[in-house]
């Protein structure tokens, strides 16, 4: 007899996050062009904004279905994004330039995404452990 | 003792002697403390003076160490096998020739933990700068005086000492060894002259007939506790009929059940309330804010130093079933084992100790009697645990004796129910008068205290009911030969690396040995080129992470570390500029769930 897989739900604050994601992907969609050259302090090359802002909108379109299906993949992914938002935000401190409600949000979304329920059901309980070598122990990066 | 004790004493020694394994290419051996303190000067060493040759070589004996400790001196006493270091080229010949060469240490123990481990241990080798230390070259002059000895006593031996306690009767056998060459051959914490370790057997005398072991334990490093025992039943304790096999660190002598490579941690003195601090911190991520993946027992964070305790037991086998016999003695026939209270050789005035040789198997550095001695059943945890043909007689008298508790306790609980009720009687009986208020007050507070006295005894009632029920279930087991898990007691017990973890590439391995020094070297480049500032530094240490991360496939938790201490850092900025505003925040949030809260309470009552 085949073995039962246990059911594993769908967290709501995924579908949330997953949401916005996409909602993120669709103004990238539509505005990349302007949105990436009014962005002096990336020093992006002029040509090939659009195309990048196009780029940053499929990537979060294929983070955010991940995040739908539960893939460990998409867990990581969003993760480096918020990561890399929060690394902005923090740049902008430094420079004086204060985007206080995206921090909050990277913040809140980390915290949520971090939290053993929500590992969880991603598969990504340990990450100590490598994908596919689910026997051998944690090595301690630091 | 009388004669025939002591016979049987020996024999039972023998009896369950164990086995000793150690690993190829090691280079001392379980001795006759006789021709090594022949070769010793008995030395006494005052802060701030030179050394005093107290008895100069060969004179030193078992007799004389034991005669000298009466007299009274103030400083420390310690015997000195190697007065004259191997110099460089001496060294050079003595490797070349040495049976070290047969000892493959495997992936290097930098290759083992992450890189604060790494860097911290730069730290503990200058710290051996400033510490007092055993000098370069003693280990292969100690090396080259030991092969000189074994000409004259080529059998191992053991000093085997039995301890008769009221629960088991304890065979303790103390091996000594020349040197502890951890350090200078095997990349370990420490090196010292002399080395003691102790492998015990708990026999259970109660049992028909001969007498049953029970439990084994071994002497590991400086650890005490349940830890450091097996029952003999466990599947971990390896066996030769009846002698357990003791696996042997190289250099360390620390002993292990099993075969294997362990990674022992050693926290450095001046770190521990930091330590503490990241600990504490990481609890609190983990259980109120309930962060992280499912291993709260990860050793990331921690800031202590690694090394690698090699017990892999492929070596020469000492003991019963194995190359070389034992060469068995009496410790209470040794005098110096029994009242020498000096130090087994070199002292080093480490501030940690760890460079200093140790007292004998009676003694602790300090004077002071060792735990192992005195009460060998306490030093193991087994001061609560019956042997097993006690066991059963013990819980059916517990049992018994519960039974009675419990029968004793309903009177009491029926005369204090009584008191109560008479008392109840009489305040309702006062309400109906016109008595004084002050009257009043005085019986209600002699009924509140009868109320709670008839609690605390129903309390007490039923947590020995309960007890009881669990003695009962236990009763059962043990009647039916079931004495539970054999590792129950086991806390936090050493464990080998599994094979998986041993194989990394060479390059890996190249990049662990060599990161944490150059990560300094370019630290400094840095400092040169950017007159500290931060983000370089930041940029740098990523860098070096990275690199970390692919060699050993771990990108996700690196990547994972490095969004949780943006995330940290950015909350604490937000704490920081809108503190105020939090707190209102969160006043008005909870406002807001207590009114809803209450509300609904309202509308569904």
């Amino acid at each position: 007899m085949a073995e039962e897989r246990p059911e594993i739900r769908r967290p709501r604050g995924v579908v949330i996050i997953a949401l916005l994601l996409l909602g993120q992907a669709s103004v990238w969609t539509a505005t990349g062009t302007l949105y990436f050259s009014e962005l002096p302090s990336l020093h992006l090359p002029a040509m090939g904004t659009s195309e990048f802002a196009l780029a940053l909108a499929a990537v979060n379109l294929i983070v955010a279905v991940g995040m739908i299906l539960l893939k460990p993949w998409a867990w990581v992914a969003a993760m480096t994004v918020q990561g890399l938002s929060l690394a902005g935000g923090l740049w902008s401190f430094s420079q004086g330039s204060h985007d206080y409600p995206l921090m909050v949000i990277s913040v809140m979304v980390v915290l949520y995404l971090n939290l053993r329920e929500v590992r969880r059901p991603f598969g990504v309980e340990d990450l100590g452990i490598r994908w596919g070598d689910r026997e051998e122990e944690p090595h301690d990066l630091l | 003792m009388i004669s025939s004790d002591r016979e049987r004493d020996r024999a039972l020694l023998q009896r369950f002697e164990p086995q000793l394994r150690l690993n190829r290419g090691e280079l001392f051996q379980p001795m006759d403390v006789d021709p090594y303190l022949a070769e010793t000067d008995l030395v006494l060493h005052r802060r701030g003076e030179r050394h005093t040759v107290l008895q100069a070589r060969p004179a030193v004996t078992q007799e004389s160490l034991a005669a000298n400790d009466r007299e009274p001196h103030a400083g420390t006493v310690h015997l000195r096998l190697v007065v004259r270091p191997l110099k460089a080229l001496q060294l050079v010949q003595f490797h070349s020739r040495s049976e070290l060469r047969e000892f493959t240490k495997g992936i290097t123990r930098h290759a083992r933990v992450g890189l604060t481990a790494r860097l911290l241990d730069v730290a503990f080798r200058i710290s051996l700068v400033a510490r007092g230390r055993v000098p370069g070259g003693t280990a292969a002059a100690a090396a080259v005086a030991y092969k000189a000895m074994r000409e004259s006593a080529p059998d191992p031996v053991y000093y085997g000492r039995v301890v008769h306690t009221r629960s088991y009767t304890v065979l303790q056998y103390w091996m000594f060894y020349a040197y502890n060459d951890y350090r200078s051959h095997y990349h370990g914490a420490n090196d010292h002259e002399g080395d003691w370790e102790a492998v015990s057997v708990f026999l259970d005398e109660g049992a028909p007939g001969d007498p049953a072991p029970a439990w084994v334990s071994y002497a590991n490093h400086d650890a005490g506790g349940a830890d450091l025992r097996r029952r003999w039943d466990d599947p971990e304790l390896q066996r030769e009929g009846e002698h357990p096999v003791v696996f042997a660190g190289a250099g360390s002598h620390a002993a292990y059940f099993s075969p294997g490579e362990y990674v022992i941690r050693i926290e450095m003195p001046l770190l521990a309330r930091l330590s503490a601090t990241i600990g504490a911190i990481r609890s609190v991520w983990r259980t109120a804010l309930r962060q992280g993946g499912g291993s709260p027992g990860g050793s990331s964070g921690q800031l202590d130093i690694a090394f690698v305790d090699y017990a892999r037991g492929d070596g020469l086998k000492i003991g019963p079933g194995g190359d070389q016999p034992w060469d068995p003695r009496m410790l209470d026939d040794q005098p110096a084992l029994v009242h020498y209270r000096g130090l087994w050789g070199r002292f080093a005035d480490d501030p940690i100790q760890g460079e200093d040789a140790p007292a004998g198997p009676r003694f602790n550095r300090d004077g002071s009697v060792r735990v192992a001695w005195y009460d060998p059943v306490g030093w193991v945890d087994l001061t609560a645990t019956p042997p097993p043909s006690r066991a059963l007689a013990t819980t059916e008298a517990e049992l018994a004796r519960l039974q009675e508790e419990g029968e004793a306790l309903a009177p009491r609980i029926a005369e204090a129910e009584t008191e109560a009720t008479r008392l109840g009687t009489r305040v309702d009986g006062l309400r109906e008068t016109s008595a004084t208020s002050r009257h009043l007050r005085e019986c209600e507070g002699r009924l509140t205290e009868a109320r709670e006295r008839v609690r605390r005894l129903r309390e007490e009632s039923s947590e020995i009911e309960l007890l009881s029920r669990g003695l009962e279930l236990r009763l059962r087991k043990l009647k039916r030969g079931d004495h539970g898990d054999a590792r129950a007691h086991l806390r936090r017990p050493a464990v080998p690396q599994a094979p998986s973890q041993l194989r990394l590439h060479r390059i890996a391995e190249t990049w662990s040995a060599i990161s944490a020094g150059l990560l300094l070297l370019v630290m400094g480049v840095v400092v040169i080129l950017y007159h500290a500032a931060l983000l370089p530094f930041l940029l740098l240490f990523g860098a070096f992470l990275f690199v970390e991360s692919l060699f050993h496939r771990r990108v996700a938790a690196l990547v994972h570390g490095i969004v949780v201490t943006l995330t940290l850092a950015t909350l604490a900025i937000l704490i920081y500029e809108f503190w105020w505003q939090i707190g209102v925040a969160l006043a008005l949030a909870l406002g807001a769930v207590i009114t809803w809260a209450n509300l609904r309470e309202l509308t569904r009552s």
